[in-house]
C-alpha cells in the first residue's frame, strides 16, 4: 500500500456525481445556466466540460479575461476548449480596467526585475520563501506592492463573472481544487463563486478525471500557472511537483507518519514542514471572515 | 419582559470586546494597521471608532470611494468622522473605473426610471410590494430588467472590496468590514461585495445595537440620525425594503432567533404575522450568502 493509492479515484463516478451536483444547483438557485473564466488551464476546463455534460452547451458560458501580463497561450487554450465543447464566450480585455487602478505603474522597472528574477532564474528556495512570508503580512515594501498587483488581477475577474452571470441569471462556477486551496496558492475573494464543483479534488485526481471527460490534450500537458506575473508557476512557489505535492497533503490528511510521506514523496522533512505551515497559515483564506465572540 | 430587551446591549463592555478582537487580529494576521471604506454611513463610522480605539489614530486608513450615483452627503459625511477621529484618508473616484464595464449605459432610460419607481414609492408598477420584491431575486430572477438593476447595483460593492484589498496589500493593513446582523441575517448586503473583509467586527450586533455603541463612541450626531441606505441607487432605503423600521426590524429577527412566538412579534411590534413568516423565509433563502460556496459531499 501506497499513500498514493488514497489518491485513486473512480474518474466515472466522480463526473457523474459532479454533473447531479451541477445540475441540482443550477435548479435550486433558480438560474438558467453556468458561467464560468475559462484560463485554458486545467481547472477551469475541467469545470467547463462537466458543466456542458450536466447542462448542455446552450447553458454553459464561457468568460476570457487577459490582461497586459496574459500569455497569449491562455486565450488560445481557452477557445481550442469552446470550439470543442461548442459554448458561447465572451473576451473581455482587463488591461483597460485594471489600468484605472494605475497598476501598471505600480511597481518600478527594478521590482520588476528582482520579483521576475525571485521567480524564474532563482526559482527554489527564493521564490518559496516569498510566497510563504506573503500568506499572513508582509514587511518588505516590494513585496507588499508585488501582492497587491498580481492579486488585484484575479480579483477583477470575480467581479467581471458576477457582472455578467447576474445579467443572464447564471451561476457562477468556481475553478478551485484542493491542492492549490489547501496551500493557498490561490487570491483572497479572488475566486470566488456560487459553486466549487472540484474542490474536494487534488490536481492530480482532476488531471485524471480531466483525460477521463475528453479535455483536449494540450491542455492537460500544460504547465499549471496562476499566469498573473512571467514566471510565477505553481511548480516555482510550491518548489514541488503536483504529484509530490498531492502526497504531502493527502499523507497529512490520513495522518501517515511523515518519515513514510518523505519516503515516497521524493521530498524532504523540510518540505513537508513547509507545506504543514502553509496549511496552517493560509487558513484564513479558506473561511468567512472572523467574527469577534461578544456574549 | 419585552421582546426588545433581548436587544439591550452595555455599550462600555461591547467596545471593550470589540476592540480587544480587533487588537488581537492585526497581530494575528501579521499587520501594520487597518484600512476601512468610509460612507458617512452609521457602520462604518462605527467600525473607524473603533479601530481608532484598538490601534489609534495613526494606523487606521479611511477609503471613501464614491461613484456617480452615490450621494454628496455620503463623502461630506466620511471627511466629518475622518475628522473627529484623525484618521488619513483617501478619495477614489469609481465612477471612471465602473465605465471601463460600461456600467452606466446597462439600464435603458426606461429601466432606470422604472427603478426609480419601484424604491420611490412603496408599491412599484406591477403593483408589488418592494418587500416581496426584494423576496423574489434572493436567488434566480426571472424579468431581465431586474436583473440588470440588480447587476448594476451590486458591481459598486464589489469593486469597493476590490479597491480596499488593493490598498490594505500595499500598506499591509487588515481589511476591516461594516456588516451588521440585521443586514446579514437579511442577506440586505452584496455576495462577495461588502461580505468580502477579513474581519467582521460588528456582525454580530443588530442595527439598533449599533447606535447604541456609536452614540457611546461619540459618532457626530447628523450619522446617528442619517437614515440607512445602500447608496447605489437614487431612492433606494434599507427601510423602503423592510416597510418597517430598524426597531421593528430587529425586534422581528431577535424574536425568531429566541424562538418567540409569531403572535407575541406581531403584538408587540405592530408586524402583520405574514411578514413575520415572509423574514423567517428570507433568513433561510439568503443562507448561501452567508456561506462558503457550495461543494459536491457525496465522495
Amino acid at each position: 500500500m501506497f499513500i498514493k493509492d488514497f489518491l485513486q479515484i473512480d474518474p466515472k463516478d466522480i463526473s457523474e456525481k459532479i454533473t447531479e451536483f451541477m445540475k441540482e444547483k443550477v435548479e435550486a438557485f433558480d438560474r438558467e445556466g453556468v458561467i464560468m473564466g475559462l484560463s485554458g488551464g486545467i481547472d477551469s476546463s475541467c469545470v467547463a466540460v462537466l458543466a456542458v455534460k450536466a447542462l448542455g452547451p446552450d447553458k454553459v458560458f464561457g468568460l476570457l479575461m487577459p490582461e497586459q501580463d496574459s500569455s497569449k497561450e491562455s486565450v488560445e487554450y481557452a477557445n481550442l476548449l469552446a470550439r470543442e465543447l461548442g459554448i458561447k464566450t465572451q473576451l473581455i480585455d482587463h488591461r483597460p480596467i485594471l489600468e484605472k487602478w494605475g497598476i501598471y505603474d505600480l511597481l518600478s522597472n527594478q521590482e520588476w526585475e528582482m520579483a521576475k528574477a525571485a521567480f524564474t532564474f532563482r526559482r527554489g528556495p527564493e521564490a518559496q520563501n516569498v510566497f510563504m512570508r506573503a500568506q499572513l503580512g508582509i514587511k518588505p515594501k516590494r513585496l507588499r506592492k508585488l501582492f497587491a498587483y498580481i492579486n488585484i488581477k484575479h480579483r477583477v475577474r470575480s467581479i467581471t463573472h458576477y457582472y455578467y452571470a447576474e445579467q443572464m441569471n447564471y451561476l457562477v462556477a468556481g475553478t478551485t481544487n484542493k491542492s492549490t486551496n489547501l496551500t493557498g496558492l490561490t487570491v483572497k475573494y479572488g475566486g470566488v463563486a456560487d459553486i466549487m464543483p472540484l474542490k474536494n479534488l487534488y490536481k492530480t485526481q482532476i488531471k485524471v478525471l480531466s483525460e477521463f471527460i475528453g479535455v483536449p490534450r494540450p491542455i492537460l500537458e500544460r504547465a499549471p500557472s496562476p499566469d498573473l506575473f512571467p514566471g510565477f508557476t505553481d511548480l516555482s512557489v510550491l518548489g514541488m511537483e503536483f504529484d509530490q505535492l498531492d502526497i504531502i497533503l493527502v499523507g497529512l490528511e490520513r495522518g501517515v507518519p511523515r518519515k513514510l510521506i518523505v519516503k515516497e514523496a521524493g521530498i524532504t522533512e523540510d518540505d513537508v514542514e513547509r507545506i504543514s505551515e502553509l496549511i496552517m497559515l493560509t487558513e484564513h483564506k479558506r473561511n468567512l471572515p472572523e467574527v469577534p465572540v461578544l456574549y | 419582559m419585552l421582546i426588545k430587551d433581548f436587544l439591550q446591549i452595555d455599550p462600555i463592555e461591547v467596545s471593550d470586546k470589540i476592540v480587544n478582537f480587533i487588537r488581537q487580529k492585526v497581530e494575528a494576521f501579521e499587520r501594520d494597521g487597518i484600512i476601512v471604506g468610509l460612507s458617512g454611513g452609521l457602520d462604518s463610522s462605527c467600525v473607524a471608532g473603533l479601530s481608532v480605539k484598538a490601534v489609534g489614530k495613526d494606523n487606521v486608513y479611511g477609503l471613501i470611494m464614491p461613484e456617480k450615483d452615490s450621494s454628496k452627503e455620503s463623502a461630506e459625511y466620511a471627511e466629518m468622522l475622518a475628522n473627529q477621529i484623525e484618521i488619513r484618508t483617501q478619495v477614489i473616484d469609481h465612477a471612471p473605473i465602473l465605465e471601463k464595464w460600461n456600467l452606466y449605459n446597462l439600464l435603458s432610460k426606461q429601466d432606470w426610471e422604472m427603478g426609480k419607481a419601484a424604491f420611490a414609492h412603496k408599491r412599484d408598477i406591477q403593483g408589488e410590494s418592494a418587500f416581496a420584491r426584494y423576496m423574489s431575486v434572493q436567488k434566480g430572477i426571472k424579468p431581465k430588467r431586474l436583473r440588470k438593476l440588480f447587476a448594476y447595483m451590486n458591481m459598486k460593492h464589489r469593486i469597493r472590496a476590490v479597491t480596499l484589498y488593493y490598498y490594505g496589500e500595499q500598506l499591509n493593513y487588515l481589511v476591516i468590514g461594516t456588516s451588521n446582523k440585521s443586514e446579514a441575517s437579511t442577506g440586505w448586503f452584496v455576495k462577495y461585495g461588502d461580505s468580502a473583509r477579513d474581519i467582521m467586527p460588528i456582525r454580530g450586533l443588530y442595527k439598533t445595537q449599533i447606535k447604541t455603541l456609536s452614540k457611546y463612541l461619540n459618532i457626530p450626531q447628523p450619522i446617528l440620525e442619517r437614515e440607512p441606505m445602500p447608496d447605489f441607487f437614487p431612492g433606494l432605503k434599507d427601510t423602503f425594503v423592510f416597510e418597517m423600521s430598524y426597531e421593528q426590524l430587529d425586534s422581528v429577527l431577535i424574536g425568531i432567533e429566541k424562538g418567540v412566538p409569531s403572535k407575541l412579534i406581531m403584538e408587540e411590534t405592530g408586524v402583520s404575522i405574514s411578514t413575520i413568516e415572509s423574514i423567517k423565509k428570507l433568513t433561510e433563502i439568503t443562507n448561501h450568502k452567508r456561506s462558503l460556496p457550495e461543494v459536491p459531499t457525496s465522495f
